[in-house]
């Protein structure tokens, strides 16, 4: 085993715990499973949707990874996503359109701005569309109004001031087991 | 069932068509919102949170890793290829569960110990309903109307949960949660013949009508013999006549409007079979059991809200001894309960109860007087999200008892109707702190207090003259302290969860029969119900299960356990038809291997148990003594395999290691091999 105390080592544990946190922190991108969650949690609102909807993937064109991100959600959603009752269409929405999309639901990519944010939060408030993001944090700030997470347990995070804003109500049932900030 | 649970609030008739109209004003008040319907979908929680849910621990929906309380959950496909054609087969494969099977189709079942005839200390739920039979405090399985295919889940609380379901949940809750007609489609029908002469049918379907309302009839029969291994001299009593059961259940649901939710739930059933009775005599018992139940569920603002109402009957005829007049044993239970559950603010969950139940048995073997009881109760739990990682939750319930009889009393006879004039009120409680210490680990200390109310048997329902012997009002409720702290953790690199679980329970006010004696001056002696005592459990759980491959499952589980029993004089050594020190094995052991390799499944279970003792009743007439039981191991397998997608070929072993194996102080089991066919359609 390695003594902790080497110097040279010392430096690389640091090195790692560095690489750690920064994959801690890294994009939380979507992934089927998330997809599949998503569509799913959107069963139990009270006015619940089904058919097709489309699914806009609001990205920041200027940022190669939200681009990248989003052609990768793009591909995934492919013709179309059935998800129990409804069948998620993917619709690419740059950031800055995202106030004239007419699409049904948001799904938030990284790479989005603070400043950009806010024409997403203000798009959905508009437009009364839930807004969608795999990163938690984004729903604490107010900006999305939904985050999932499948990994490495199945998280679903409201903020119930954004949802209000947009219209989103859920079932009792389904607010009793989700997490609401 | 399918929404949420509830034990339903009980009343008598009168009070039944009261809750109803309630239960009607409160469909009015919510169908003018529009929207969407929710009552509790199983299957779409399951699908979402990739967990089995339930609402067994608190009575809020919860996933499964993150109950306030220690429960097991058996799923459909766990049911199916246990291989068991009954519910207490299925259950002796559950890590903690005590089965003691005494004839081919009898067992009690007992969590943690503490199993003995006629267990009181388990109460049986079928969708919230109770099973449990009040006039002794015991589960006759074989009355209950379910089938084996109907089973979404069985949910298995460790544990009192008295501040939820009442009293009675002292050792543990057993919720027989069914697939429900409005969200799931279930049809299919077995057919299964083995040794005993055993033959078997059963079917479920189910019936939509667009959308408004679905119904599922389910019913089954069964036909076999008993072990033929010898019963021992000291516990004979009926010949070993012909076992059988018949049942049908039919659960409708209708959707009154987006919001609201009815459901109707009548059954029947009729068993006939070898039983061991209180006295550990063998008695051939007749049940007929019926029952009806209502439940309105709503969404609305204010919360999740249900009424529910039914009434269970069951008559059971005991030919315990052959020449004598069969005992007419009957009881009546009657609930109403409403709840309302809700949340405030993104932190707090509430739920908010009161129940009312209506209790009556006629007396037995003397006719002409009947003994009942009514209890009303207020419960109430907050579940409260302290932060990211800590949940807290407690819940109160209250139940004041009132007791009465009405009737006959004998000549000479100590006590008088007025006697029975007497009420208590007990307060129960769960409570339970809940730790995510990291996203694999999970830390669980819970404390509850659960109350065992007497059987109406003991509180008076039976009278016998001659010999004088009858039970008293004055026994007092056994009151249940538990103690919890448990681990788990998810071990994704082997695929498995991990669970350890120490616990401490204290049982104070024991009561048995025969254990004393009630007289008045100018009266006959009679012997009566008494309480004896006290006892401590103290043991520990581990438990180790997982999937491999996707193909391979596999589990081992090993508890220990040690019970100190205080009694009084008079009932120690089990010398009163009492005993859980020697009648618990301090150590089990079980482990499960299945395989499930393209249209095959194929399933082992191995159960060890070390040496314990047995009641018996004693050579000299009166009381019990304690035979030895030695360890043993058993195993169950079944083999399946899918010809086509929808039919199902299987053969099962249940106890497949020895010619006959004692199990029990009753005779020892034999071999049970079956083979059967299903189709879904």
């Amino acid at each position: 085993m390695c003594d902790p105390m080497n110097p040279r080592r010392f430096q690389s544990l640091i090195l790692a715990c560095g690489l750690a946190i920064a994959c801690g922190s890294a994009r939380a991108e979507f992934t089927q499973n998330d997809l599949q969650i998503a569509g799913r949690a959107l069963g139990f609102l009270d006015n619940p949707l089904s058919g097709d909807i489309d699914a806009g993937i609001v990205y920041a064109p200027g940022d190669p990874q939200s681009v990248r991100e989003a052609e990768a959600l793009k591909a995934l959603l492919g013709q179309g996503l059935r998800v129990g009752n409804i069948t998620l269409k993917p619709v690419l929405v740059p950031v800055a359109d995202v106030g004239h999309a007419n699409v049904t639901i948001l799904l938030l990519t990284d790479g989005v701005t603070s400043v950009e944010a806010k024409a997403v939060t203000d798009a959905a408030k508009a437009k009364r569309t839930a807004c969608i993001t795999t990163d938690l944090a984004q729903v604490r700030n107010g900006v999305c109004a939904m985050g999932v997470r499948a990994q490495p347990r199945v998280e679903i995070l409201v903020n119930r001031t954004a949802a209000l804003s947009t219209g989103l109500s859920f079932s009792v049932v389904f607010r009793m087991m989700i997490t609401e900030t | 069932m399918k929404h949420i649970n509830c034990r339903g609030i009980n009343l008598p008739f009168g009070v039944g068509a009261h809750v109803f109209r309630v239960a009607g004003l409160l469909t009015l008040a919510v169908t003018s919102r529009g929207a969407v319907a929710q009552s509790m979908d199983y299957g779409a929680l399951e699908q979402l949170f990739g967990e089995p849910v339930t609402t067994s621990a608190t009575g809020s929906p919860q996933r499964v890793t993150e109950l306030p309380s220690n429960m097991e959950i058996i799923t459909a496909d766990e049911i199916r290829r246990s291989g068991a054609n009954n519910i207490p087969g299925v259950l002796r494969h559950v890590a903690g569960i005590d089965v003691l099977q005494w004839t081919s189709d009898e067992s009690d079942v007992g969590v943690r110990g503490y199993d003995q005839v006629r267990s009181p200390r388990l109460l049986v739920l079928i969708d919230g309903r109770q099973v449990y039979a009040d006039f002794y405090g015991y589960t006759p399985w074989s009355t209950l109307p379910v089938e084996l295919s109907a089973i979404r889940q069985i949910e298995i609380v460790k544990g009192p949960n008295c501040a939820l379901f009442g009293f009675n949940a002292v050792g543990g809750v057993i919720n027989i949660i069914t697939f429900n007609p409005l969200y799931d489609d279930v049809n299919t029908v077995s057919a299964t013949g083995g040794n005993d002469h055993l033959s078997q049918g059963s079917g479920v379907a189910t019936f939509r009508l667009a959308d408004v309302t679905a119904w599922r009839i389910s019913a089954g029969g069964r036909r076999n013999d008993d072990f033929s291994t010898p019963i021992p001299p000291a516990s004979a009593g009926s010949p070993r006549l012909g076992e059988n059961r018949a049942a049908i259940d039919v659960d409708g649901v209708i959707r009154l409007s987006d919001r609201v939710q009815l459901e109707i739930d009548v059954s029947h059933t009729h068993a006939n079979q070898v039983e061991i009775d209180p006295l550990y005599t063998f008695s051939y018992e007749r049940y007929v059991a019926n029952s009806a139940r209502a439940m309105v569920t709503a969404d609305t603002g204010f919360g999740l809200v249900q009424a529910t109402a039914y009434t269970n009957w069951i008559k059971d005829l005991d030919t315990a001894t052959p020449g004598e007049n069969p005992a007419h044993f009957g009881n009546q239970v009657s609930v109403a309960k409403i709840q309302d559950i809700f949340k405030l603010g993104s932190d707090h969950t509430f739920r908010l109860s009161a129940e009312y139940r209506y209790d009556h048995a006629p007396t037995v073997p003397v006719t002409g007087a009947h003994v009942f009881y009514d209890v009303t109760s207020a419960a109430g739990m907050w579940d409260w999200k302290v932060s990211q990682t800590v949940a807290f939750t407690n819940a109160l319930r209250v139940d004041r008892l009132s007791l009465g009889r009405e009737g006959y009393v004998p000549a000479n006879y100590p006590l008088s109707n007025a006697d029975w004039n007497r009420s208590y009120t007990e307060a129960s409680f769960n409570s339970g702190l809940v730790w995510k210490a990291d996203l694999r680990d999970t830390v669980r200390l819970t404390a509850a207090r659960g109350v065992q109310i007497p059987s109406l048997i003991s509180v008076g329902a039976y009278l016998s003259v001659d010999p004088p012997v009858t039970g008293v009002p004055t026994l007092r409720p056994t009151i249940v302290m538990n103690y919890e702290l448990g681990w788990d953790r998810t071990l994704p690199w082997l695929g498995a969860q991990w669970r350890a679980s120490a616990f401490h329970q204290q049982s104070d006010d024991l009561a048995t029969v025969e254990a004393g004696t009630i007289s008045a001056p100018g009266a006959t002696t009679y012997f009566a119900q008494s309480n004896v005592g006290s006892s401590t459990m103290n043991g520990l759980e581990l438990k180790l299960s997982g999937t491999t491959a996707q193909v391979w499952r596999w589990g081992m589980a090993y508890r220990y356990e040690v019970i100190r029993d205080h009694f009084d004089p008079i009932a120690q050594g089990g010398a009163t038809f009492l005993e859980y020190q020697h009648t618990t094995p301090a150590h089990v052991i079980i482990a499960n291997l299945g395989w499930a390799p393209r249209n095959w499944e194929l399933d082992a279970y191995l159960h060890y148990q070390s040496s314990m003792q047995g009641l018996t009743p004693s050579a000299l007439g009166f009381g019990t003594v304690l035979a030895p039981i030695d360890a043993y191991l058993s195993a169950d397998v079944r083999v399946g395999y899918r010809p086509i997608q929808w039919v199902t070929l299987a053969l099962s072993g249940k106890n497949i290691l020895y010619a006959n194996q004692r199990q029990t102080s009753g005779p020892s089991v034999e071999p049970q091999v079956f083979a059967s066919a299903t189709v879904d359609f």
